[in-house]
């Protein structure tokens, strides 16, 4: 194996020869990617492999450390279990665009400098919007118009973001920044608008559930790791991320609660999680890193455990409705069992992934004092349980008998479930031997002591108690088949009608202007064309002899000019 | 819907539910009790960052509240954002 | 043997094309043979081009007496990073186009006249060569009579009638710039008795005639002026562009006025710049006058021609505006964007102008109307037209950004934003005429023309292709093109103190 090979190069590859290869062999060609990818980063050498010159600038296209390295296993794990999962799927577009997505993913993490990192932000985007449209309902086109529009934008806040701090410090390569540093606070609002920020994550919530039943399964796992990986590096211990990390713990989980389609429920569950996640950025001490970048880990495998878990209910039965499902366990008993052992990592049941890097996180927050930020975890934890932990295995499998008797999905969709809730079991049973390893930050944490164990398990155990009792009394909410308005109302509907009603309080006056402007650009126009145009003075072949006079003019000038 | 040739499950039977849920109710009162330990230093030594963390029942107390103020919470913000299914695909009339 | 071959390197750069065009028509029995020969010499030529730049960036200035003569009696190549930097265009391209020649000119050229034009080619070739690596003022004047001769018959092989006029036309144009440089030399060597370059920048500043000094340098600013098509001497340029054969088109259109370009800045700056520059004329600000109004007018008809070729044309004015405008900033800066657009302009051109003639070779017509839906019939050249268009448009990872980013730190640096506003909306220009193309060639319904052509041959679309792959090689990796060209730039500024 080269070792100096950019990691990113084998993904983009793939998806070229994904396009012209089918059948088996394309099959065994995707699957070895992240395979031979993941091997080759084991040889990999460390330091910045590749550098080139740009216009002075010096871009550093591959660059090695801990914590992109941590992240480049992780993504080509990732891919792994994703390209098993759609295997069955003969759909080139989805094929092609995912492997370009992967290496996009891939590319971003070990991206040494500012402006290959936005070029591979730009091939997040591009690539993933392709896996929403691939569903190919009207509403999956919309969705990922609406999409594309936020992810754009993302890119073009983040360019404005690096041209200011690249113009201010000449520096391009890419470590912390912080928010003091000129532009610091254009590129923060560019990573966050991809990793959910409050108010500014409404795509998430809008098009991953529209996205194909494979494509959700990329998605969840590459686009908001690889802004987690960003905000790591550039913005760790910026205080601000604490309280907005707390608020992405906390108002997701309501809306999961009412919400109706489980795939959007998993949507909201996945800005909770991503809230863990950049509180502890925000925290920046070593151990609340480590909590960190070991929750993104493990939210890969268990969110897209469960994401997996929810595109077989949807490949089967066409729906992931909570209204419209229920029963499912008594043909789909090998799915029901997988997405248990989703919930019960997510829920951080010990023993699952979930308990040991979360726990990381509150205990990096009360070492620092900051007790008020602690109790908002503990009630998102608590929160977790009840829509992810519980409300989506029990909706989808159990709950009232929908009478849909469902087959169990392709074996290649029950071996990457297989794999991934394999692998949940074996880092929660064994953190310190798997994932504790990769680590990048210098902190001990052990999270099997008695008093932790006990106290999570009370936690959840009553917390599941009081589920079941107002289930059981009715006072739980009933599944409506509804839709809850969320902020990308704002441009769904309120924009749109405003546009119509300033329309309508506008017209006359706009079409006043716009034919005064069509009229004097149409003059412009015409003037232009006197003179430009193929018969106008400047276009025209003239005789030699007036060519000549030209020359005598402007020698006489030349001349005269000298002689003053 | 339901073919008449389907074995009648576990699950389908209303009496074997309750005692599931009677169960579960016990196992929580054990894991409850654990605290009482706990306190005395039995079976394990509790340790505790806060004063509050520290105290029994904190816990499981602030898992039930949690849950139900959850749930309440989220029926209350259903009056605010809940839409028939369809709702963005009507376009024109706002409400 | 080798050592000789190598020391003797200048002098070969010149004599190999030249002992090539008689040799085209000892072999004109054989087009085949004339043609692969004089493929190898291009080749040749570009090898020889890149082993004296090596030379120079390693050793510093190659200097190469003729036939044994020390200058300043003999001839003098003189080639430093300026020039070497220049023959590696006129080489390069030249390498490209021969292979694209091999299917485009018979389309134009019939039987036993293929040899003939060859010869013209090589012809052109030798006295653009010349012009780049001599180091004598007479010299240039010969070379330039080489070249434009050549550059006649080249033009007056077109299909249509009307490249006769366009070749007449050129002739008399052609020969009134290459009498003014001739009047200005002659003032020069009666100033100071000596032909030398070196020798000349040595002598000039202790000239009393100051008068005369500056009419040798009105006569030589517009002579040169007109072969390189500086507004308003362009007139020739459009109609010679578009009534051309296709090979020659490319040939010319980038390398011609690059040649041009490199006699200015030689005679401006290297020679009457010492003498000159302490007297305060503003030459800068005329150049930048002329630059923005061919810059403005050129793009502007571009716009509204319905001629493909004479479009590009009107753009290729446009572009010359630009590269006037980095020199009359006269700094390093503006001086390192002018020779870098020199070589970009070249890539971009010739790509533009190639793509255009396997358009010409299928359709075997240049308006744009005929065009409509060609590019789905002929989507390579498409994709390649596409390509060079981004790049004369002036985006990111293309050549034409790369250009465009130099000028204007230029301008800002001088501090003349205005110009930098104007060199942004030259490219909003440059995307309204490539636009028309792309438009009608991809969007519009086919023609009854366009609907039954195929892709051009391979024989032409792989040169194409190689040189819109240079565009986006040298807009990734510019470390050769800036680093030799703020060399190149730092050498002519060097000599102005």
């Amino acid at each position: 194996m080269p070792t100096d090979m950019p990691p990113f190069l084998p993904f983009l590859v793939a998806a070229l020869l994904a396009a012209v290869t089918r059948g088996r062999l394309r099959s065994a060609l995707m699957l070895a990617t992240p395979i031979a990818g993941a091997l080759a980063l084991t040889g990999i050498g460390s330091g910045e492999l590749l550098q080139i010159q740009v216009l002075g600038y010096t871009l550093t296209p591959v660059r090695v450390d801990e914590l992109s390295l941590m992240f480049g296993y992780l993504f080509h794990l990732g891919a792994f279990i994703a390209v098993l999962y759609a295997l069955h799927t003969d759909d080139t577009l989805q094929h092609v665009m995912a492997m370009a997505y992967a290496g996009g993913a891939v590319g971003a993490v070990f991206a040494g400098d500012l402006i290959t990192f936005f070029l591979f932000w730009e091939v997040l985007s591009l690539s993933s919007v392709f896996l929403i449209w691939a569903r190919r309902t009207p509403q999956a086109i919309a969705a990922g118009f609406r999409y594309l529009l936020l992810q754009i934008g993302s890119g073009v806040t983040l360019l404005a973001g690096l041209l200011v701090y690249v113009a201010a410090t000449g520096e391009v390569a890419m470590n912390h920044i912080g928010l003091e540093a000129p532009g610091g606070w254009l590129i923060i609002l560019a990573l966050g608008l991809k990793c959910g920020f409050p108010m500014l994550h409404m795509w998430l919530t809008d098009a991953y559930p529209e996205s194909t039943p494979t494509g959700a399964v990329f998605l969840c796992m590459f686009t908001t790791k690889c802004a987690i990986y960003a905000l790591t590096r550039s913005f760790a211990g910026a205080e601000p991320l604490i309280y907005i990390g707390a608020f992405m713990t906390f108002f997701p989980i309501f809306f999961a609660v009412i919400e109706n389609d489980l795939r959007r429920v998993l949507s909201y569950s996945m800005i909770n999680q991503l809230g863990f996640m950049v509180c502890g950025i925000g925290l920046g001490s070593a151990l609340a890193l480590n909590g960190t970048v070991s929750h993104a880990f493990n939210d890969v495998l268990f969110k897209g455990l469960l994401f997996m878990s929810m595109g077989a209910v949807l490949t089967m039965t066409g729906t992931t409705k909570a209204s419209e499902l229920g029963g499912l366990y008594k043909t789909m008993p090998q799915t029901t069992a997988l997405c248990i052992v989703g919930a019960a990592s997510i829920s951080a049941i010990p023993l699952f992934c979930g308990f040991v890097s979360k726990s990381m996180i509150m205990q990096a927050a009360l070492d620092q004092g900051h007790t008020i930020i602690w109790f908002f975890l503990l009630f998102a934890s608590v929160g977790v349980l009840e829509h992810a932990g519980i409300k989506i295995p029990f909706f989808a499998f159990f709950a009232h008998d929908s009478g849909r008797r469902p087959a169990e999905p392709p074996v290649n969709m029950r071996a990457a479930m297989a794999v991934a809730a394999a692998l949940c079991i074996v880092i929660g049973v064994f953190p310190e031997a798997t994932l504790y390893r990769l680590l990048p930050f210098d902190a001990s944490y052990h999270p099997y002591d008695m008093t932790h164990v006990v106290t999570q398990v009370q936690l959840l155990m009553f917390g599941a108690l009081a589920v079941f009792w107002m289930m059981r009394t009715g006072r739980y909410p009933t599944e409506e088949r509804a839709v809850n308005l969320d902020f990308d109302w704002i441009y769904r509907r309120l924009l749109p009608a405003a546009i119509r009603g300033g329309e309508r309080v506008l017209s006359p006056v706009w079409d006043g202007a716009r034919k005064g402007v069509v009229a004097q650009f149409s003059g412009l126009v015409a003037l232009l064309f006197r003179y430009h145009g193929p018969g106008g003075a400047l276009a025209r072949t003239w005789p030699t002899g007036s060519m000549a006079i030209w020359v005598a003019v402007l020698l006489a000038v030349f001349v005269v000019v000298y002689y003053l | 819907m339901e073919t008449p040739r389907e074995p009648k499950r576990y699950l389908d039977n209303p009496e074997n539910v309750t005692r599931l849920w009677r169960r579960f109710v016990m196992a929580c009162a054990v894991v409850a009790a654990l605290d009482l330990f706990g306190l005395l230093g039995i079976v394990y030594h509790r340790h505790a960052s806060l004063f509050v963390e520290g105290l029994p029942g904190f816990y499981w107390g602030w898992g039930f509240v949690g849950i139900v103020f959850l749930v309440f919470g989220a029926i209350q913000l259903r009056r605010f954002v809940m839409r028939p299914e369809n709702y963005y695909e009507r376009p024109g009339d706002a409400d | 043997m080798a050592h000789a071959f190598l020391d003797n390197l200048p002098a070969l750069q010149v004599v190999i094309p030249l002992l090539s065009a008689p040799l085209c028509l000892v072999l004109a029995r054989w087009p085949r043979l004339v043609w692969t020969m004089c493929t190898l010499v291009t080749w040749t030529a570009f090898g020889i081009a890149l082993a004296l730049l090596q030379t120079v960036l390693a050793e510093g200035p190659v200097s190469y007496a003729m036939g044994g003569w020390a200058a300043p009696w003999g001839i003098e190549y003189r080639i430093d990073a300026v020039n070497a930097y220049v023959a590696l265009i006129v080489t390069g391209i030249a390498a490209v186009v021969l292979p694209y020649a091999y299917r485009s000119v018979p389309l134009y050229i019939h039987g036993e006249r293929v040899p003939l034009f060859y010869a013209l080619l090589m012809l052109c070739f030798t006295g653009l060569l010349g012009m780049t690596v001599t180091g004598d003022a007479f010299n240039v004047f010969v070379f330039l009579e080489i070249s434009s001769l050549s550059m006649y018959g080249l033009i007056s092989q077109g299909r249509d009638r009307r490249s006769l006029t366009a070749s007449f036309q050129y002739l008399v144009m052609g020969t009134i710039g290459g009498t003014f440089v001739l009047i200005g030399i002659g003032f020069l060597y009666v100033l100071t008795g000596t032909l030398n370059m070196a020798d000349l920048a040595a002598r000039l500043p202790d000239v009393t005639q100051v008068r005369t000094l500056h009419t040798a340098f009105a006569f030589i600013v517009v002579g040169i002026g007109l072969k390189l098509a500086m507004f308003p001497l362009h007139l020739w340029l459009p109609n010679a562009y578009a009534y051309a054969p296709s090979t020659a088109t490319v040939f010319i259109a980038s390398t011609a006025t690059k040649v041009a370009v490199y006699i200015l800045l030689r005679f401006v700056y290297t020679i009457m710049g010492p003498a000159l520059f302490s007297e305060g004329i503003p030459y800068g600000q005329i150049a930048i006058v002329l630059a923005v109004m061919g810059l403005l007018t050129g793009s502007f008809v571009a716009i509204f021609q319905q001629n493909i070729k004479r479009m590009l044309a009107y753009s290729s004015i446009a572009q010359i505006g630009y590269i006037l405008l980095g020199i009359g900033f006269a700094s390093v800066l503006g001086l390192q964007a002018a020779l870098l657009h020199l070589f970009n302009h070249a890539l971009m051109k010739g790509a533009l102008f190639m793509a255009v003639g396997c358009f010409v070779y299928r359709l075997g017509s240049m308006s744009i109307e005929d065009m409509a839906g060609v590019g789905r019939r002929m989507p390579w050249t498409f994709a390649a037209f596409v390509m060079g268009g981004l790049s004369l448009i002036g985006v990111p990872l293309t050549v034409g950004f790369v250009s465009k980013w130099y000028l204007v730190l230029a301008a800002l640096q001088k501090g003349y934003w205005p110009l930098a506003v104007l060199i942004l909306i030259g490219s909003l220009l440059a995307v309204v005429y490539i636009w028309r193309v792309v438009e009608t060639a991809w969007f519009a319904k086919p023609s009854l023309r366009a609907a039954e052509v195929r892709e051009a041959p391979l024989a032409m679309l792989i040169p194409t292709w190689i040189l819109v792959l240079a565009n986006i090689y040298f807009g990734v990796n510019t470390t050769m093109t800036v680093g030799v060209a703020d060399l190149a730039a730092r050498t002519l500024m060097e000599s102005m103190r």
